[in-house]
């Protein structure tokens, strides 16, 4: 056995003088243990692919989406059953917003237009409303950040007076727990069965696609251009459908607050405002744990810090 | 929960969600596939490896234990029923006649559907592999609705995966640590709780220097140190220079009122700065231009036009070539131009001001600038014939500048007046001539192009690199599902509903195929 030599003593700072070693040269780094010498053969395949043509492609990011997957729109290549949709451009959304706000139109009537889901066209215009309240309190937007993430990904534009495609399905139907049991009902074949006898067959109270659609409006209107009626007149009728619809849930939440108004007393100190409300003391129930209630009867537990049980909020108004 | 040990390894790979390039490039060779049937696998080894390869990604930052108290086995689907279909059938025409031995009619829900396809575009023709067991069950999946893909969609309710999936975090742990930081909030409230279920329709909300640290390209030790440093240098510099620009202006008046042969030495000296072109001198009068009340008028318009020259060298020169792409070099005039003139406005330096303020205030300052030129050019008609007419050709021409038969005009008569120059003094005059305005064009260009410089502007006190850019390889993971609806301009989104399945789509965005959930789902029921 050859004998032991001490390992020749070479400065900290040589030794990360190697070109595979990324630090500044002349940076003393911390640690005592050299730089390794030879990258690991699968470093060396991955920096190859990193360099090569599809590595520089997807570090670039210019000229639109561009995903790993075989598919263009497929982001993950094992998986071609999630591809990245598009979303609405910024003018379409820009759009929507002016639809609702300043030409008064009913969320519905904005959705069956421009092919967007009901729920989809009243986030938009929220999101559109914390924007311009930011335009106007000077606040800055990430500019640069949206530009790049927009330039990203796939987009659905609307413009308008043009033929435009659905962003999507305006009239989606959850598919019910109970409708996913295979069922056999014996019929008779002359018997006319229809989705609401399906909707029966499966329960009782469940209701048929057509009663559970959020567009109802839009199958009527549907259902009387089928029985002869011009587009022009049914599509008036549907607005008008839509339009009254929204006058009534806002005046039925003008109202709420009215209530709520007119059952507060408001005592205006130079400090604080006081606001007085009547409660009704059996609303805490027998127990005097009902959730309802206002207060708790004296001496039951309240077990809002207590150890162990959960006090992360489920909802946040 | 902490972050494993060799988080993203090439050797015993894994993926994760996040942006980082070591997964990009296990995603790339597919490090989730199945393996090769070798051997005899059990059932229960399967579903083992599986619920570890889909576990490393969904949710490896929460314990085992908390993932199965949320994993619900009923997983939710919808179906597209266009108004269309739903007012011309009732359903009937799916079980007519089935029973005398008729073919089902054709007529579905589907045939109404105007909503595009899904894309089956090849994006390059790659060599196809022999048997690939992925690609082969995915086909025969493609036309049913992949109930098992929606496994993990109990985690995308969480508030920490929603950022991340929103785009505004570049991975769920940097998510989380956003939320932990209290940088996001939840229907305007701030949310501390990573772990918080988001319910449909709630709107958050995270920090946008948060999103644009998150998402930006990470700062180098010294970045902008060049810029900073040629900033506060030139700066220095006309500070100091204004003390010596205020003497030599107000002796120089002096000189002139005695004497006639001073004009023309003068005009040399002004052809000579503008030759020496780098403007040490100049500088100072930009501060000195603001506030030199104790000199002549003359005096002060003086200092003024030798300021707004020097303003106006590099952006000229800016201006003339393409102000699509600009050169690094050029970008850098043009924030030296920005400080410059803020400082020749006297704003003050650190101020937020717009830029649309700041170039109208530039240009009431020229327009001023040139009437008073033309008060003087009446007061003083005894001057030096070339100088005089010079100035007043240059004057009328300003006038109505942007045209271009001006423009020939003004070419010629300028040319008229230096006739007693040498060609060489000629050129220079009426470069000093051109320096000191901006056509209207070119005004509203200058203003486009500071725009945009001010949108993303280069600041040392943020912890990111300046100008902000994506960080590479964002591209490859930036999608956003559809049951969120993002605004990027103020990096909040809307939880619209929970993720479904849908016929050849299932929302949850999942690296694995459709075998691999399948297993996994049959771990956590617990069966067998």
């Amino acid at each position: 056995m050859p004998p032991r030599l001490p390992a020749p003593l070479t400065p900290v700072v040589d030794a990360c003088v190697v070109p595979s070693c990324k630090s500044a040269p002349f940076v003393r780094s911390f640690s005592s243990t050299p730089c390794k010498q030879k990258m690991s053969r699968a470093r060396q395949q991955m920096y190859q692919w990193l360099k090569g043509r599809e590595g520089s492609e997807l570090a670039e990011a210019k000229g639109g989406p561009r995903y790993l997957g075989p598919l263009q729109d497929q982001p993950f290549p094992l998986n071609p059953l999630f591809r990245s949709q598009p979303v609405l451009d910024e003018q379409t959304r820009e759009l929507i917003w002016d639809k609702v706000i300043m030409r008064g139109e009913a969320l519905k009537a904005v959705s069956a237009e421009m092919g967007v889901d009901v729920r989809r066209v009243a986030a938009v215009v929220r999101l559109k409303e914390v924007e311009k309240q930011w335009e106007r309190e000077g606040k800055k937007l990430a500019i640069p950040y949206a530009k790049a993430v927009m330039n990203m990904l796939p987009k659905t534009s609307y413009r308008e007076g043009e033929k435009n495609l659905p962003h999507e399905p305006v009239n989606e139907i959850h598919v019910h727990k109970l409708t996913m049991q295979q069922l056999f009902v014996p019929v008779s074949e002359s018997r006319h069965f229809t989705r609401q006898d399906a909707a029966k067959a499966f329960h009782d109270t469940m209701l048929s696609v057509d009663a559970r659609s959020p567009q109802p409006e839009l199958i009527k209107m549907e259902r009387e251009i089928l029985q002869g009626k011009t587009r022009q007149d049914s599509l008036a009728k549907f607005k008008e459908a839509t339009q009254k619809e929204e006058d009534r849930v806002a005046q039925r939440i003008a109202r709420e607050a009215q209530r709520e108004e007119e059952a507060t007393t408001r005592v205006a100190t130079d400090r604080y405002e006081f606001r007085f409300k009547e409660i009704n003391a059996d609303d805490v129930g027998r127990t005097g744990r009902s959730r309802k209630g206002t207060g708790w009867r004296y001496g039951a537990p309240f077990d809002d810090r207590k150890r162990g049980l959960v006090k992360i909020p489920t909802s946040v108004p | 929960m902490r972050k494993p040990y060799r988080f993203y390894s090439l050797s015993r790979p894994k993926l994760r969600q996040s942006w980082n390039k070591y997964n990009l490039y296990n995603l790339y060779r597919q490090t989730g596939r199945e393996p090769q049937i070798k051997g005899t696998p059990t059932f229960f080894q399967q579903k083992w490896a599986a619920k570890a390869k889909t576990r490393s990604y969904h949710g490896e930052h929460i314990p085992e234990k908390k993932w199965v108290r949320l994993f619900s086995r009923r997983l939710l689907s919808a179906v597209d029923m266009p108004p269309e279909y739903l007012a011309a059938h009732d359903g009937s025409e799916q079980a007519a006649g089935r029973g005398s031995g008729l073919t089902t009619t054709t007529v579905s829900a589907e045939t109404f559907s105007k909503v595009p396809k899904l894309s089956t575009q090849e994006r390059s023709r790659k060599r196809a592999i022999f048997g690939d067991v992925n690609k082969l069950l995915s086909d025969q999946f493609s036309n049913m609705t992949p109930y098992m893909q929606m496994t993990f969609a109990p985690l995308e309710r969480r508030l920490d995966t929603a950022v991340f999936r929103a785009l505004f975090a570049s991975s769920v742990r940097q998510a989380r640590q956003f939320v932990i930081h209290g940088a996001v909030t939840v229907n305007g409230k701030k949310m501390v709780h990573p772990s918080y279920q988001l319910n449909p329709g709630d709107l958050f909300q995270v920090d946008p220097e948060k999103v644009m640290y998150g998402t930006g390209v990470q700062k180098a030790q010294q970045g902008n140190s060049r810029l900073r440093e040629n900033l506060e240098a030139r700066q220095k510099k006309a500070e100091q220079a204004f003390q010596n620009a205020v003497k030599k202006t107000s002796s120089a008046t002096a000189a002139t009122e005695g004497e006639t042969e001073g004009d023309k030495a003068e005009a040399e000296a002004t052809a000579a700065e503008g030759e020496a072109a780098e403007g040490e001198a100049v500088e100072g009068e930009i501060i000195a231009a603001e506030d030199a009340g104790s000199l002549t008028p003359e005096a002060q318009w003086q200092l003024n036009n030798r300021a707004l020259k020097f303003l106006l060298k590099d952006v000229k020169k800016i201006l003339k070539n393409n102000t699509k792409d600009l050169t690094a070099k050029e970008k850098k005039q043009l924030r030296l131009f920005r400080a410059d003139a803020k400082r020749f406005l006297s704003q003050p330096e650190k101020s937020e001001g717009n830029i649309t303020e700041l170039i109208d205030e530039l240009q009431t300052q020229m327009k001023s600038h040139e009437l008073m030129r033309e008060s003087f050019e009446k007061l003083s008609l005894k001057e030096n014939q070339a100088e005089s007419e010079v100035e007043a050709e240059s004057a009328n021409a300003a006038v109505e500048e942007g045209e271009h038969q001006s423009e020939l005009s003004r070419e010629r008569q300028v040319e008229k007046g230096l006739e007693g120059l040498s060609d060489e003094q000629k050129t220079k005059a009426k470069r000093i001539m051109g320096d000191a305005q901006l056509s209207r064009e070119e005004m509203r260009k200058l203003a486009r192009l500071l725009q945009y410089d001010e949108e993303n502007p280069i600041d040392d006190s943020k912890p990111y690199a300046t100008p902000w850019r994506p960080r590479p390889y964002m591209s490859a993971f930036a999608f956003i599902p559809r049951y969120l609806e993002v605004n990027p301009n103020i990096c909040a989104a809307v939880y619209l509903r929970h993720p479904v399945a849908r016929k050849g789509m299932g929302e949850v965005p999942t690296p694995f195929s459709y075998l691999t959930s399948q297993l996994t789902h049959n771990w956590y029921l617990e069966r067998g």
